[in-house]
């Protein structure tokens, strides 16, 4: 057994890692693997607007954190946006206070659009659930960041204890008030989300940050599944445009990682006003 | 690899002169130790998905094969039929864990541990796919933890973080999918399919490894509740993961 604990200082313990994986079929995922660890530590750059997380403050595993920010920031205020647009109310308008039951636990409007009645309101009342369970990471990271906190986009509240809407931060890109339609733009959103959580892997030093970062990678894995259940689609994962895998081509086996790079391209061109 | 200790899983009631062994019997050091834990939650688990497509189906395991479990129990099948909402998934991700497995088989060379271990899970005591689904979502719930769990054991910025984490997001897509199955059997809300955003910031939580394979002697934390926010389904007699030096 190659010591693995020396593999990435060890040339020849990496050929031997290299000859082993491709063996097994699993090359390619092996070189990028090593490569995307080697580069783990280029990530120390500031926001200048280039390196490994363009536009993202911070250095080192603070930025890694800010950047799981600017994704939870914006899930977040997506989420609130779109439970506005399936009840009926303002897209402007806060998170009620009073939780997700606040919104019922049937779906109220009278769009499902492809989704039938029993699709319909378990698609909402998952809707109500994750708008607060987003708004709840995002209030994770801004603790745990504490005065490291920075996002290139809109914060939507400025203080975690008492939320203050900033209503100008991101734009839900479609009109549609179709259920269907919500929940499709979501899913993407999701999806997106689990892709960028295992592309920011590599580049996080902290054992601690890791495990903190896969603990809310793991929800968003959770609530794709769930809004592919909603969409009679594959569990997945099913893909990614760019995303890569430890097993290149398996269906539906192991998620998809996407560079912060592209990530942040997808995010700030869709997204951000 | 050394030989490893022969050893038997059990996943139900705490057997009849079991002990529990400190977890050093799983072998190794470093990422390859905790690669070997991987391993042995995805025998597990795909050993469980393999018994459980028999047990729903006519008897036959997902190669058409008469199943005997480590306790030497000849599975017989349910046939709750193809529309059951459990069993249409449990032959796709019974595949899934199956290819887990083998991964990380081949990453860690091919050595044969801990392919030695048999699984045993009382199948033939759940009648229903309700029952059958209620075990295998507690199953991975278990594994999305012990992932987590798993993570401060590794070396710091190992390639095999990404592995393991591009494993534990499908054991959580595992765990909602069939939640919601089992909400359509048992109606909406019985089972959270996420962490909610009042329960642990609405993020995963981590079992420490010790924590995974204690569970059977120790009883589940928090009494009915089960990390990550959902209610313990109620399977009679689970108490996880038991490890027993045979």
């Amino acid at each position: 057994m190659i010591n693995l604990e020396t593999l990435m200082r060890d040339p020849m313990s990496r050929r031997q890692f290299l000859a082993r994986m491709t063996a097994a079929g699993l090359g390619a995922a092996a070189i990028s693997l090593i490569a995307g660890c080697g580069g783990g530590g280029d990530n120390n750059n500031n926001s200048s607007g280039s390196g490994t997380f363009p536009g993202i403050p911070g250095s080192g595993d603070i930025q890694v954190l800010n950047y799981a920010l600017a994704l939870e920031t914006t899930e977040a205020d997506l989420y609130r946006q779109a439970l506005n647009l399936a009840s009926g109310k303002s897209v402007d308008t806060p998170l009620s206070t009073a939780g997700p039951s606040a919104y019922g636990s049937t779906y109220p409007g009278g769009q499902p659009g492809t989704l039938n009645s029993t699709l319909a309101n378990i698609g909402y009342l998952y809707l109500a659930q994750y708008a607060y369970v987003e708004a709840a990471h995002r209030d994770f990271l801004l603790v745990q960041l504490g005065h490291s906190a920075d996002t290139p986009g809109q914060l939507t509240t400025t203080n975690t204890t008492n939320p203050v809407l900033d209503k100008n931060g991101y734009k839900f890109p479609t009109a549609s008030s179709k259920l269907s339609d919500i929940l499709t733009l979501l899913r993407v959103v999701e999806e997106t989300g689990v892709t960028a959580y295992l592309g920011a892997v590599p580049f996080i030093s902290s054992l601690a940050y890791v495990q903190a970062a896969a603990s809310i990678y793991s929800t968003e894995a959770r609530h794709s599944a769930a809004l592919n259940y909603v969409l009679g689609l594959d569990a997945g994962p099913s893909g990614a445009a760019g995303g890569k895998q430890p097993k290149p081509g398996a269906v539906n086996e192991f998620e998809y990682a996407q560079t912060p790079t592209a990530v942040l391209h997808t995010v700030t061109t869709t997204f951000y006003k | 690899m050394a030989t490893a200790t022969p050893i038997t899983l059990y996943f139900t009631t705490k057997p009849s002169g079991a002990n529990y062994p400190n977890p050093t019997i799983i072998p190794g050091s470093g990422d390859v130790k905790v690669l070997n834990f991987a391993l042995a939650l995805e025998l597990l688990e795909s050993t469980l998905y393999n018994q459980a497509f028999a047990r729903l189906g006519n008897g036959t395991d997902l190669k058409g094969q008469p199943i005997v479990d480590a306790k030497g129990v000849t599975i017989t099948g349910l046939n709750v039929g193809a529309s059951d909402p459990i069993y249409k998934y449990v032959k796709e991700f019974g595949i899934v864990e199956q290819e887990h497995a083998s991964f990380l088989l081949s990453a860690l060379g091919g050595d044969p541990y801990p392919a030695n271990v048999g699984f045993a899970f009382g199948m033939n005591d759940l009648t229903s796919s309700t029952a059958v689904g209620k075990l295998i979502y507690t199953a991975e719930l278990t594994g999305v933890g012990a992932y987590l769990g798993a993570i401060p054991s590794f070396v710091p910025k190992s390639p095999y973080l990404q592995i393991a984490a591009s494993i534990q997001g499908t054991e959580g897509r595992h765990t909602t999918t069939v939640a919601i199955a089992l909400n359509a059997l048992m109606g909406n809300g019985a089972i959270e399919t996420a962490p909610m955003y009042n329960e642990n910031h609405g993020i995963d939580i981590a079992t420490p490894p010790d924590n995974v394979l204690y569970l059977g002697s120790t009883g589940i934390p928090g009494a009915a509740v089960v990390p990550g926010g959902s209610a313990l389904p109620g399977v009679s007699g689970l108490n996880g993961f038991v490890f027993l030096v045979s």
